[in-house]
């Protein structure tokens, strides 16, 4: 089944059904929100947006959390891995939600809740990791580079 | 709230599935295991509240003027779902 969509930011979007990635639990603090579209960033760069369906004003950019934190590691306990039929959290694509600042080099990735996306199912889960080493404001540039 | 007095190695139970076990305590630290079904997530609540605010800033602050993201990559191109 064919989907309109009218976004603030990418204008009419026609997707297919099966397009949708579907997260059971929503992104945290938007529960009702459960089904997105991940669409590369138009500008390019190592960013993508996840575009809520039901809310097209709501939209997040993400990221390949490696292409800034080479050395970031998430670690999935098993019962985040069930809500999205993942058998193995190694088949799980990782991603990070970035906020844009207003200066874009001070913009930041949230490492502690990254979004792991079940690429054969199209189901995603934003999980909370347990890891003091991870918060949710990483500089994506270095202080004072950019 | 209910609040019920615990000792080490003593367990409550919420519903039929979910235990709370204190496991050590010491000074004004305790540590508790926890055991939930799959479905149930657990997690410190100030981790939990920090990326939901998280998530409130980055939804707000997604520039609308994609334009804004041009620093940040070369070319452009037509969107595309994934």
């Amino acid at each position: 089944m064919t989907l309109k969509l009218d976004t603030p930011r990418f204008g009419t979007l026609e997707v297919q059904e099966s397009e949708l990635i579907t997260f059971p639990d929503g992104m945290l603090g938007f529960p009702e929100l459960k089904q997105y579209l991940l669409l590369d960033n138009p500008g390019g760069g190592p960013f993508k947006w996840l575009q809520s369906v039901q809310m097209p004003a709501i939209a997040f950019v993400v990221a390949d959390p490696l292409v800034f934190f080479p050395d970031y590691r998430v670690s999935i306990r098993r019962e985040d891995l069930g809500p999205i039929k993942l058998e193995d959290a190694a088949h799980g694509f990782v991603l990070a939600v970035l906020t844009i600042r207003p200066n874009v080099t001070e913009s930041t990735a949230n490492l502690s809740g990254p979004v792991i996306i079940n690429v054969k199912e199209r189901l995603a889960r934003q999980v909370v990791l347990n890891d003091a080493a991870y918060h949710t404001r990483h500089r994506l540039a270095p202080e004072g580079g950019g | 709230m209910l609040v019920l007095t615990r000792g080490t190695n003593q367990t409550i139970m919420i519903g039929d599935e979910v235990e709370i076990t204190i496991v050590e305590v010491r000074g004004d630290k305790v540590r508790l295991g926890i055991s939930a079904p799959a479905s149930v997530r657990v997690h410190r609540k100030e981790v939990y509240e920090a990326i939901r605010e998280a998530n409130r800033e980055a939804a707000a602050a997604a520039p609308v003027d994609l334009a804004a993201l041009q620093g940040l990559g070369p070319g452009f191109a037509p969107p595309k779902p994934v």
